[in-house]
């Protein structure tokens, strides 16, 4: 059993039955809990349980192995490849001759699967990208592979926000704000 | 104003709204068909996820322009509507 608190370092944190979240955004790389009060909708609104994966990470020195969900600069990595799936992957992502490009498709992909999901939750999703933590753990599974990038997360956020006007456009909405400004 | 003419109001508004999503939409689609096309890209997996996004929007703004066209035949049949009417009335005046 783990005795290592990420919040305070002190208290048991590490569990075996516990989902961690891991927020790989290089050069800044964050764990937290997957189903606490923030990160919950990954789990309940996207239905990320089928990310969850073994992962081995490094604080302070001693190495755990932990279930967690990664996110990639917010996008949701397996390790391995699902054959007959395009669910995106560590191997995927390794094997691919440009990663940033790899990433911005797996996320266009990401997108457009959770185009029914409310704008709010989506920026939260975006807005982990940003998170960054003073003291950063490592994930062995990642160390060494130059996985570095700098996306543009405002496009990722256009894109989306067009489906859903492309979803909600309608001709009475237009006519009741007609009305409503006479 | 009466019903007909807020209508076409509203309809401007909205095939406004449409071309302007459309337009926008297409700017990624293109974004993506670089990368696709791009000589860079060796590898199936990203070429996988790269198609069916572009499969996704190509969807998405054909559905668009559907609506886009219907609305737009709407919007003429109203002021073919209006314009006649006051060709009716000016005739009747003189």
């Amino acid at each position: 059993m783990f005795s290592i608190d990420i919040f305070n370092r002190k208290k048991l944190v590490f569990k075996d039955n516990k989902i961690y979240l891991i927020c790989y955004n290089p050069p800044s790389i964050y764990i937290d809990i997957a189903d606490n009060l923030l990160n919950k909708f990954l789990l309940t609104g996207f239905g990320f349980y089928r990310f969850i994966d073994e992962w081995t990470i490094e604080d302070n020195d001693q190495e755990y192995k932990v279930k967690a969900i990664l996110l990639y600069y917010g996008l949701p990595l397996i390790k391995h490849k699902i054959p007959g799936t395009k669910i995106p992957n560590l191997e995927d992502l390794k094997n691919s001759s440009n990663k940033y490009i790899y990433y911005i498709a797996g996320m266009y992909w990401l997108l457009m699967n959770l185009s029914n999901v409310d704008l709010p939750k989506i920026k939260k999703l975006l807005n982990l990208t940003k998170k960054v933590n003073d003291k950063p753990i490592k994930v062995k599974e990642l160390e060494g592979k130059d996985l570095i990038i700098y996306p543009n997360i405002s496009d990722l956020l256009d894109f989306y926000n067009l489906i859903q006007r492309a979803r909600t456009a309608n001709i009475q909405n237009y006519y009741n704000e007609v009305i409503r400004q006479l | 104003m009466n019903d007909k003419r807020l209508l076409i109001v509203a309809l401007t508004l909205y095939l406004l709204e449409l071309s302007k999503i459309m337009n926008d939409l297409n700017q990624h689609h293109l974004k993506l068909k670089n990368y696709l096309n791009s000589k860079e890209i060796k590898d199936e997996a990203t070429k996988e996820l790269l198609e069916e996004v572009i499969i996704f929007i190509k969807t998405e703004t054909d559905s668009l322009e559907k609506t886009y066209k219907a609305s737009k035949t709407i919007y003429k049949g109203l002021i073919r509507n209006i314009n006649s009417k006051k060709q009716n009335l000016s005739k009747n005046s003189h």
